[in-house]
């Protein structure tokens, strides 16, 4: 768990220049002193929120604020609506969980169920663990075309109908959005080379299990495929399936194909590539140690996630590392656990290195 | 002058790019894509994930110039231009 000083954003100054410019429309120079604005609040909210969390948990030596007591029993979920606008975070939406707007019920429903996902699977309560209010925007843009975390709440945009559909489709996508809020508030993984593929992966493994758990798969009846049910009808028609394919991350029915090998790392490369590494390392540790992904290799993922090791520049060796001592204490007597989870990274380029944490 | 814009990132990360003729861009959209590209700091990302990120080089005569710009300041016009590769 880190201190992390939190993420970057866009230099104030770039924005208060370009909000001076006269030869700006007036219209974008408001947008942009907004931005500002919004920007400073957000940042302050967010580094306040986190660190605040954080600082607390490592100064009392614990990992949980809900071992600590301060939790809210049952984390609240909102929904607002961004009416094709990109304004933040849009108006509320009053019994989203009634809504005869799909989009806001599904958001609603979903949330409230990854919420479900992570108290009872792992103990967890809301991304936080001290029972966070969980904010989502829906109708973000016109035809937007993504889904992501803000650092504060989720955001979804409608897709444009033809490559992308509504990007609150997948129950997959929403559980991996939330389980970057996880990353955030555990071990804070920057957003850049091996740590932000880390980042991508985690949020891709526990958005996979999310959806595995809803349906009660095993991990042989799972289809390990994310996005596929934000895929609008000209990517179907041209024979895509998925965004990305955790069992095979190379498929080429993938709209992402991403490298599955160590020694196909892309330097530079976008978290999204590179994620496809722990992707499949996940993945062949599920399928090894068998039965349901969330019952021990989630369990052993969310510990490396969660680890007092665990640290905002980790690499893919340093958490392949947390994972097999966590396999280790977590199931001392099961050691196809362990050999599961070393086979897995040892198979994808990572092998043993270092088990002393 | 050209402007080849790659677009990167998103929950998909589908990348998109394309080239476009500065005579092309409204005045307007031009100037902040300039001011942006001149802009003596790095401009870093947006806070959070999944966001994207414009990757926009200026080709002219006098050189290249490459940057990446995340997209909250990026021109919404200039943004809407690239073609996703599937």
């Amino acid at each position: 768990m880190c201190a992390c000083g939190g993420r970057f954003i866009i230099p104030t100054a770039v924005l208060t220049r370009l909000a001076e410019d006269e030869s700006i429309p007036a219209e974008s120079r408001e947008a942009m002193r907004h931005s500002v604005a919004v920007e400073e609040s957000w940042r302050g909210l967010r580094n306040a929120q986190t660190e605040a969390t954080q600082s607390s948990l490592l100064a009392r030596g614990i990992t949980s604020l809900r071992l600590a007591g301060v939790l809210a029993s049952v984390p609240a979920v909102t929904v607002y609506d961004c009416k094709n606008t990109r304004s933040l975070p849009g108006s509320p939406v009053s019994n989203p969980g009634g809504s005869s707007d799909t989009t806001a019920k599904r958001a609603f429903d979903t949330t409230r169920a990854v919420i479900d996902f992570y108290g009872q699977c792992f103990g967890r309560n809301s991304i936080d663990d001290a029972g966070m209010t969980l904010m989502s925007s829906i109708h973000y843009g016109v035809r937007y075309d993504n889904a992501f975390w803000n650092g504060a709440q989720m955001t979804y945009g409608d897709g444009d109908g033809q490559v992308f559909t509504d990007f609150t489709k997948s129950d997959d996508v929403i559980g991996h959005e939330l389980t970057h809020g996880v990353t955030q508030f555990t071990a804070g993984l920057d957003y850049s080379d091996e740590s932000g593929a880390l980042n991508e992966s985690i949020s891709d493994a526990f958005g996979a299990m999310f959806h595995q758990w809803r349906r009660k798969q095993t991990v042989v009846q799972a289809d390990w495929i994310i996005g596929a049910g934000v895929l609008g009808p000209v990517a179907i028609a041209k024979g895509y399936t998925c965004l990305r394919n955790m069992a095979k991350p190379g498929s080429p029915q993938c709209l992402s194909p991403q490298p599955s090998q160590y020694n196909e790392y892309i330097s530079g490369g976008d978290p999204h590539e590179n994620s496809g590494i722990p992707n499949h390392a996940f993945y062949l540790a599920a399928m090894t140690i068998g039965g349901r992904s969330w019952e021990k290799a989630g369990k052993v993922w969310y510990a490396a996630l969660t680890s007092t090791n665990a640290h905002p520049s980790m690499d893919m060796n340093e958490f392949a590392t947390l994972t097999r001592a966590a396999a280790r204490s977590l199931f001392p007597r099961d050691s196809d656990v362990y050999r599961g989870v070393d086979d897995a990274w040892t198979r994808v380029g990572i092998p043993v290195a270092d088990i002393s944490v | 002058m050209q402007y080849i814009i790659e677009r990167r990132g998103g929950f998909a990360g589908l990348k998109a790019s394309c080239t476009v003729d500065g005579d092309t861009l409204d005045p307007d959209d031009r100037e902040t894509l300039e001011t942006l590209l001149n802009s003596k700091e790095p401009l870093a990302g947006d806070p959070g994930a999944d966001r994207y990120t414009y990757l926009v080089t200026r080709e002219s005569p006098s050189g290249r110039t490459t940057r990446e710009i995340p997209e909250s300041v990026m021109p919404r016009a200039v943004a809407s231009v690239v073609i996703a590769e599937i």
